[in-house]
């Protein structure tokens, strides 16, 4: 029995230990972070005995007010805001038809929505430049050409969202019951599939925004300046706001994502039940 | 008047024929149900007749008419499910509303109807709940009222009951009953537990790889089924080790018989239901009791015959001096038995 309990607290030590190292792992380079943004003292003297010192807002403040900062911001929540349009108005019907129609397609559709992220960036971007480019130049001459590119990289967690808020609502009997009625498709889905997929969408368009407000190599690589190739830019020549700006924005993120957590947890969702 | 009509009806998947030509004819007003194992074929005539699935050949008329080419939307079938299929996001009384809405029925008649239906199944006080929020069995009589809503000319009941407790299912049967006697409405349910579907039908269809095996009122099929599959499949019959002697002349446990079937083999087995076996007492007796089940009215003996275990089903009251281990004489009813391959 001792013995017993011997193993168990030690096993907790360990839970413990484990536990405060990853803490450290993650918080102790965003302290770092805020240090450097907010403290006035030169980074060479920053040390434990000095922590409390010279903390001031000013940094933030100019991240705020920056042109540059918020010019970009308005584009990667514009670019957000269009890429779960897009990807509701294309994906919603057709994962709504494979899972009430076409199952056995299901295998098919889930790889190929998993692609994006075996492709590496470049090449998708380097392949769609080589097409474009010549035969229809402005398309990626506007900053509103990554779109397609982030419904695309959004796929993998947008279809599972989706595809796991039609399996738990029965769409398959649903759609059955409602014909049965004398439903036609377009009353069902919007009668019957919209509201009992909020949720779903939710995740899906939380979990959509998070990545777009952080996708860098699209971007980049399309030379646009969206906020996270712009945080980029402004470390180079203010890192101060740079910084300040960059745990903003992962504030933001972290913030939104708590929310949907804790939004599902009180709807009785596990977060694993959206199939991520 | 709703005939529901089967002609010659098959419906073939990539390797197997779900239906076989299968032939079938529903009365106006009654209540029929397809009973069988899992893949014979019934949710499939089912299925046919709501639209779900198109058919290869043959034809499926209502009065005479064809409704093979009429999209399920447009057949106005009330149409009951095995898993609940209320739409989560309404409420009881919004799921039949829905239901009348759809056939653009007026407001105030609307309102009326769905008053009339939560009376009928009895769920006054739970009008105003989510389907989650309700029990397995009310969610059916929900659904059950929705499938109503609209006095569809036909009902179609896909294993209602099978994912109810069986308190539950019983009380819900019987409701069904009720409400399906009451309207005179054409039903077709499926089924594959035997005691559900001889206890609320007016006649039983047995199935089997996609082809009707019998159709008769439930009292003929069990005495008198028209094959071994259906004395087989419905209701209990022990299979007793036989010899055949000539052609159709059998002999199990010590008696001869003329088996209803032909098979040609020198061993088989004889069907013969538990109320057939007579069991007597006899010191001298070739048989032993084994167990001994009161059941209410009857009580089941269990002995071992030629090697098989074989139960017989007396009324309790002739019933109470037999205990285990006692030597018994059997005399088994013989007529009309059925034998099959051993």
């Amino acid at each position: 029995m001792d013995q017993l309990m011997k193993i168990i607290s030690l096993g907790n030590v360990f839970k413990y230990l484990f536990l405060i190292l990853l803490a450290a792992f993650f918080f102790l380079p965003l302290i770092a972070m805020a240090r450097f943004a907010f403290q006035t003292i030169p980074v060479v003297s920053l040390g434990l005995d000095n922590f409390l010192q010279g903390w001031t807002l000013g940094a933030l403040w100019a991240a705020l007010t920056d042109p540059g900062a918020i010019a970009t911001t308005r584009l990667s929540l514009t670019l957000a805001f269009l890429t779960i349009l897009v990807t509701f108005v294309i994906l919603l019907p057709i994962a709504t038809y494979v899972e009430i129609f076409a199952q056995k397609y299901k295998p098919a559709l889930t790889a190929i929505t998993l692609l994006p992220w075996l492709v590496p960036p470049v090449a998708l971007v380097v392949g769609v430049a080589a097409t474009f480019r010549p035969t229809v130049p402005w398309f990626l001459s506007n900053p509103l050409s990554l779109v397609p590119f982030y419904v695309l990289w959004t796929l993998p967690f947008s279809y599972r969202a989706l595809d796991a808020g039609l399996r738990m609502m029965g769409a398959r009997t649903q759609y059955e019951a409602a014909t049965s009625m004398g439903a036609s498709w377009m009353k069902f889905f919007l009668r019957v599939i919209i509201p009992n997929l909020k949720t779903a969408m939710l995740v899906a368009a939380v979990l959509s925004f998070a990545l777009v407000m952080g996708e860098f190599a699209f971007a980049s690589l399309l030379l646009k300046q969206t906020l996270p190739t712009y945080l980029v830019v402004i470390q180079g020549s203010q890192p101060r706001v740079g910084f300040a700006l960059a745990l903003l924005v992962m504030l933001i993120s972290a913030l939104f994502l708590g929310l949907l957590v804790n939004y599902l947890r009180r709807r009785g969702v596990k977060l694993n039940a959206t199939g991520i | 008047m709703a005939e529901i009509k089967f002609v010659g009806v098959t419906k073939r998947y990539d390797e197997t024929t779900a239906l076989d030509s299968f032939d079938l004819t529903i009365g106006s007003g009654e209540l029929v149900s397809l009973l069988g194992p899992s893949g014979c074929g019934k949710t499939t005539a089912l299925r046919a007749v709501a639209g779900f699935i198109g058919v290869n050949e043959g034809d499926i008329l209502l009065d005479g008419k064809s409704i093979k080419d009429i999209p399920p939307a447009k057949r106005g079938f009330g149409m009951v499910f095995q898993a609940y299929s209320l739409f989560p996001n309404m409420t009881a009384e919004e799921n039949i509303n829905f239901a009348l809405e759809l056939k653009k029925v007026k407001s105030e008649a609307r309102k009326k109807r769905v008053e009339e239906l939560l009376d009928v199944i009895n769920l006054q006080q739970h009008r105003s709940k989510f389907p989650h929020q309700l029990s397995g069995g009310q969610q059916q009589r929900v659904a059950l009222a929705r499938a109503l809503a609209t006095e569809p000319p036909v009902l179609l009941l896909d294993e209602p009951l099978s994912a109810l407790d069986a308190n539950v299912r019983d009380q819900l049967r019987d409701e069904i009953r009720d409400v399906q006697k009451k309207l005179g409405i054409t039903t077709i349910f499926v089924t594959h537990d035997q005691n559900e579907a001889m206890y609320i039908s007016d006649r039983v269809a047995v199935m089997r790889n996609g082809s009707l095996q019998q159709i008769d009122i439930p009292t003929i099929l069990y005495q008198n089924p028209t094959n071994p599959f259906v004395a087989e499949f419905v209701g209990l019959i022990n299979k007793i080790p036989a010899k055949r002697i000539s052609k159709n002349q059998w002999s199990v446990a010590g008696r001869e018989f003329i088996a209803r079937n032909d098979l040609v083999a020198d061993e088989g087995l004889a069907l013969i239901r538990p109320e057939a076996i007579a069991v007597t007492p006899d010191p001298q007796g070739e048989y032993s009791i084994e167990a001994v089940s009161f059941l209410g009215v009857v009580t089941r003996l269990q002995m071992q015959v030629a090697g098989a275990k074989v139960i017989a089903d007396l009324i309790s009251d002739q019933a109470t001096g037999f205990r285990i281990g006692d030597r018994v004489k059997l005399a088994l009813s013989t007529q009309d038995a059925f034998v099959e391959k051993r």
